[in-house]
């Protein structure tokens, strides 16, 4: 997976929960998959016409429907629990004391134009501290874009009319994607940027370069 | 029969020869030969589309076209593939077939409605196909404002207005089904003798009444906006761009069940019917299906949980899903339960069957991780969103639809298809899908998001496997076009019950005479009312 750090990597407070998450559905989803394939080939090979064998069969099924509807019923209620809780942790920004650092972002076909505290500014790239939180704010100038950072498993619509507020931490050093991920036109695929992680006082020295 | 019954019989292929008696034929069977062509020219004319796509997705620079004419090739693939061929696939081609054979009835109810269906899905696709020709349309088949309404600069209200004709289509259609299933079932077949294939044309005729006008209503505003600027979707003119998403999903959500509840018809019929036994909780299998056509309603919102609907909204939609989820999960239970005990063999149908049973178990199984609303802030608009109803349209309905083909070509054609071919088709098909779309799983994971012309190189690997997979889905629909064309003339004569199958549209002739049946048939036994131990 190293190669694949600009994407993956852990690089987020959130990103270590998502992955716990995913791990728990992809494990869950693993086993049934193995399970149902495995009894499908299993009854196909001892079942298959010719083969000897008790075919006897007592159709009562009310309970085994009853069975197989409330078990799924529970799993898929405790899955929504822990996914829904971690939503509102994603998606509902920090109080202002808690908040770092804020930045303004500007989407527009087919770029990104970001706006730090200070008044400096960039395009396409977006410059943060490592370990602090960083509070978006975010609108479109013209049609829906979406900001997608994969590494941080953050992502957004950013629409045109309405301010969009998420946030992040960065926990690691590095460079890694920034993503349109709403299509928006001809050169969607083109509006892509790099966000750069960076100690807190080498980020301080670069917003005072010009 | 006897000898002087077959002496009088006539086929309903046989009524008839020139092009005008099949243009103006109001039999049910001929209307779904019609549409059966139709929508294979259709499901050629998308795969075009997707060949360009995947031959783009090759490197990770944009070199093959350019970004509008790939922009437009998605947007085609997807408006062609979803209303002109999967929408219409299984109901308008197998259902208008059958729906009347297995109730006992001559035809549906309203035969002249049902030509009509099959004139506004052509009218639709001409206006589509024609604008096309005049230069293409590159908002995706979703349409979303106010790229579409204000700032695309191609063909949106053609494009918008064939949608908005083949809509009608399938309301007619849905109409129809509805109260041909309701009026005119035959004497002793109760809703509860009905087969699994009836019902779930059933419910999808419910969603498909009660979803489609939505449809047709928010492509109207997309136009008018288009055309006046009155600010319905655009912020800028006043308007709101979600409330696009939240019509367009209103339908759309539905219509995705209407494109997967005809295909689990076809695999419960399939499964029993090659494993020699019953339907597993059939009254379980019949509430499922309209425990999915309600459900259905309540769930749209899942494709904006990153939109800028509110938290409280998304866990909402998110926890309808699930439970939506549920009487899908009891669907796969039930067809492995129905295996049991059985006496299985392996004809091409069933292959498709056991097939559609795979992908749709993970198809299913993935839409529970999208549903689970964190994994969705990452996962959404990535591949991963592809891989998961690929795997339940293309994966599943697809697979469904072609294993009904192979199923029922006898009683259509009154030939066999040759199976070995039918088998090979279906092995490669299986794994041409699976080399295809696994991959994206994972590019979908890794960040990869959907619509993109160029792509970052790390990721030029995983998206060759899928172009490579493409290609060997693509020999594998190549091939039955074949040799289903080469049975026509060549098959075996198939008699009327090949499969020893239960079901009313057995008992009748191959191909079936213009009235169905020669007498109304009364019905005493309860569906699927086969025993391992005969045969
Ligand atoms: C097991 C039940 C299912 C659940 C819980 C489920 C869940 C979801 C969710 C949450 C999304 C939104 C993902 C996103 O946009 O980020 C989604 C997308 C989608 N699903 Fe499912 N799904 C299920 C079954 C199906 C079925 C049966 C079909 C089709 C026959 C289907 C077709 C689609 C399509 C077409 C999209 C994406 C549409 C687009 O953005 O272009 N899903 N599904
Ligand atoms: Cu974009
Ligand atoms: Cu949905």
């Amino acid at each position: 997976m190293e190669r694949f750090g600009t994407f993956l990597g852990e690089a987020s407070s959130l990103s270590r929960h998502f992955d716990t998450l995913f791990l728990a559905l992809f494990i869950l989803c693993s086993l049934v998959t193995i399970i149902i394939t495995f009894l499908i080939v299993f009854f196909a090979i001892k079942y298959r016409r010719g083969a000897s064998t008790s075919r006897f069969i007592i159709r009562k099924s009310t309970a085994i429907e009853f069975a197989w509807t409330i078990i799924p019923f529970g799993l898929f209620l405790a899955i929504f629990v822990w996914a829904a809780y971690f939503y509102t942790e994603l998606l509902v920004p920090p109080d202002d004391a808690t908040v770092d650092l804020d930045i303004a972002i500007v989407g527009k076909q087919w770029m990104w134009k970001l706006q730090h505290p200070n008044g400096k500014r960039e395009i396409n790239k977006l410059h943060v501290p490592l370990g602090k939180n960083v509070r978006l704010t975010m609108i479109s100038q013209d049609v829906i874009h979406s900001f997608f950072i994969p590494a941080f498993r953050i992502k957004h619509d950013v629409l045109p009319g309405r301010y969009i507020t998420i946030w992040f931490r960065p926990i690691k050093l590095g460079k890694y994607h920034l993503f349109c991920a709403e299509y928006c036109g001809t050169d969607h695929s083109r509006m892509v940027g790099q966000v750069i992680v960076m100690e807190p006082s080498a980020y301080a020295q670069w917003l005072q370069q010009k | 029969m006897s000898a002087n019954a077959a002496a009088e019989y006539t086929s309903y292929l046989d009524e008839g020869e020139t092009l005008k008696s099949w243009l103006t034929t109001l039999d049910h069977k001929r209307i779904a030969v019609l549409y059966l062509v139709s929508i294979t020219l259709f499901f050629f004319i998308g795969g075009i589309a997707a060949a360009v796509i995947r031959l783009e997705l090759v490197t990770a620079g944009g070199d093959f076209v350019t970004a509008e004419t790939y922009n437009k090739s998605f947007s085609l693939h997807g408006i062609v593939m979803v209303w002109f061929f999967l929408i219409p696939s299984i109901p308008a081609v197998l259902g208008n077939f059958l729906i009347p054979l297995m109730i006992g009835a001559r035809d549906l109810a309203f035969p002249r409605l049902n030509l009509a269906s099959w004139y506004l899905y052509t009218l639709g696709g001409i206006f589509t196909i024609g604008m096309v020709i005049a230069g293409g349309v590159d908002t995706g088949w979703t349409f979303y404002t106010p790229f579409s309404t204000m700032f695309s600069n191609t063909y949106v209200i053609a494009a918008v207005l064939g949608v908005f004709i083949v809509g009608f289509s399938s309301i007619f259609t849905g109409i129809n089904f509805i109260v041909t299933i309701h009026k005119m079932r035959a004497p002793g077949l109760t809703w509860f003798r009905l087969p699994m294939f009836v019902w779930a044309n059933y419910a999808t005729s419910v969603i498909m009444v009660l979803a489609t006008p939505v449809l047709a209503m928010t492509l109207t505003l997309v136009a008018v906006e288009r055309i006046f600027q009155i600010g319905i979707f655009d912020p800028a003119l006043g308007g709101d761009p979600l409330l696009f998403q939240h019509l367009f999903w209103f339908y759309s959500h539905p219509a995705v069940y209407i494109m997967v509840l005809p295909a689990m018809g076809v695999a419960s019929e399939l499964i029993a019917c090659f494993s020699r036994s019953p339907v597993f909780g059939y009254r379980f299998m019949a509430y499922s299906v309209m425990a999915i056509a309600i459900l259905g309603f309540l769930v749209w919102g899942h494709h904006m949980f990153v939109s800028g609907e509110s938290v409280y909204a998304g866990m909402m939609f998110s926890l309808f899903s699930f439970m939506v989820a549920i009487p899908s999960a009891i669907k796969v239970f039930n067809w492995t339960a129905t295996l049991y005990k059985g006496s299985i063999s392996f004809e091409a149908p069933m292959l498709y069957a056991l097939g559609f049973v795979f992908l749709f178990m993970i198809g299913g199984l993935t839409g529970i991780i999208v549903a689970a609303l964190a994994l969705d802030v990452h996962l959404t608009d990535t591949y991963f969103v592809i891989a998961h109803f690929h795997y339940i349209m293309v994966g599943g309905s697809v697979m469904a639809y072609l294993g009904g083909i192979h199923f029922w070509w006898p009683k259509m054609t009154g030939r066999m298809y040759p199976e070995m071919w039918g088998r090979i088709a279906a092995v490669l098909i299986f794994v041409g899908f699976n080399v295809t779309f696994f991959p994206q799983f994972l590019l979908g994971y890794l960040g990869m998001p959907r619509r993109y012309h160029e792509y970052p190189e790390e990721l030029e690997v995983l998206n060759v496997i899928s172009s490579g997979g493409a290609l060997i889905l693509a020999l594998g629909y190549l091939l039955p076009l074949l040799y289903l064309l080469w049975s026509l003339r060549y098959g075996r004569i198939a008699g009327s019950n090949p499969w020893e199958a239960k079901g009313l549209e057995w008992q009748t002739s191959s191909p079936p005479a213009k009235y169905n049946f020669r007498e109304t048939p009364i019905v005493t036994e309860e569906a699927y009312a086969y025993s391992p131990y005969k045969v």
